[in-house]
């Protein structure tokens, strides 16, 4: 009687362990997922606004004005090139 | 078994023409909405370099705190953040995640290649200006 409990309770330690692994699955496994996603819709938003790249670069280096302003710096710009 | 195998061949054909009409129908319309989004970017980036709107934490744009937009300027920024939905919505369904998640990846992407000046919404509704490019 006393060699079964001990060895129910050995059984029971043993299988401890094995409960704990499963735990640590569960919470790494979402992390991974969510990076993932992330990483996915990071490449799609940059592949579908990879204009702003271009335009922007050339948006900054005009001032925020109405255009009229552009205007009259690229036709000088154009004679000074001249 | 035969008249079995020609089902199972039609409702694959089927689906497959179903998927790729959806798939089509996508790339249209993403390549509408880009061309949308590349026209207003320069009126846009104007209006950010002039303090008038920002980002939002939510991957909208928005007038910053204290400026009103007059009815162009408004309509724009309407028009951008109902585009900016739109596309939200087609790359979360096409990653399998919601548009929320892309929203805010986009969010996150817009603060990231902000410049010095620029204006973001933050969660907690305080309006902050970028200090570094």
């Amino acid at each position: 009687m006393k060699k079964a409990l001990m060895a129910g309770l050995a059984g029971t330690l043993l299988m401890l362990p094995s409960c704990a692994k499963v735990e640590i699955t569960h919470k790494v496994e979402p992390i991974h997922l969510t990076v993932d996603i992330n990483i996915r819709v990071d490449r799609q938003l940059d592949n579908f606004f990879a204009f702003e790249q271009q335009q922007g670069n050339k948006a900054q280096t005009q001032p925020a004005s109405d255009g009229k302003t552009n205007a009259a710096e690229t036709a000088t710009t154009k004679g000074a090139a001249r | 078994m035969r008249f079995s195998g020609f089902r199972l061949l039609s409702f694959l054909a089927v689906a497959a023409m179903v998927m790729g009409v959806n798939g089509v129908a996508r790339a249209d319309k993403k390549a509408d909405l880009q061309a949308k989004f590349k026209e207003r970017l320069p009126q846009i980036g104007a209006l950010k370099r002039d303090g008038k709107v920002g980002e939002t934490f939510d991957g909208m744009l928005e007038a910053v705190k204290g400026v009103t937009l007059d009815k162009d300027q408004t309509k724009l920024a309407d028009d951008e953040n109902a585009d900016r939905k739109e596309i939200y919505k087609l790359i979360a369904a096409e990653e399998g995640t919601t548009a929320e998640k892309v929203a805010e990846r986009n969010a996150l992407r817009h603060y990231k290649s902000g410049k010095k000046g620029d204006w973001f919404k933050l969660k907690d509704g305080q309006w902050k200006q970028k200090e570094k490019d």
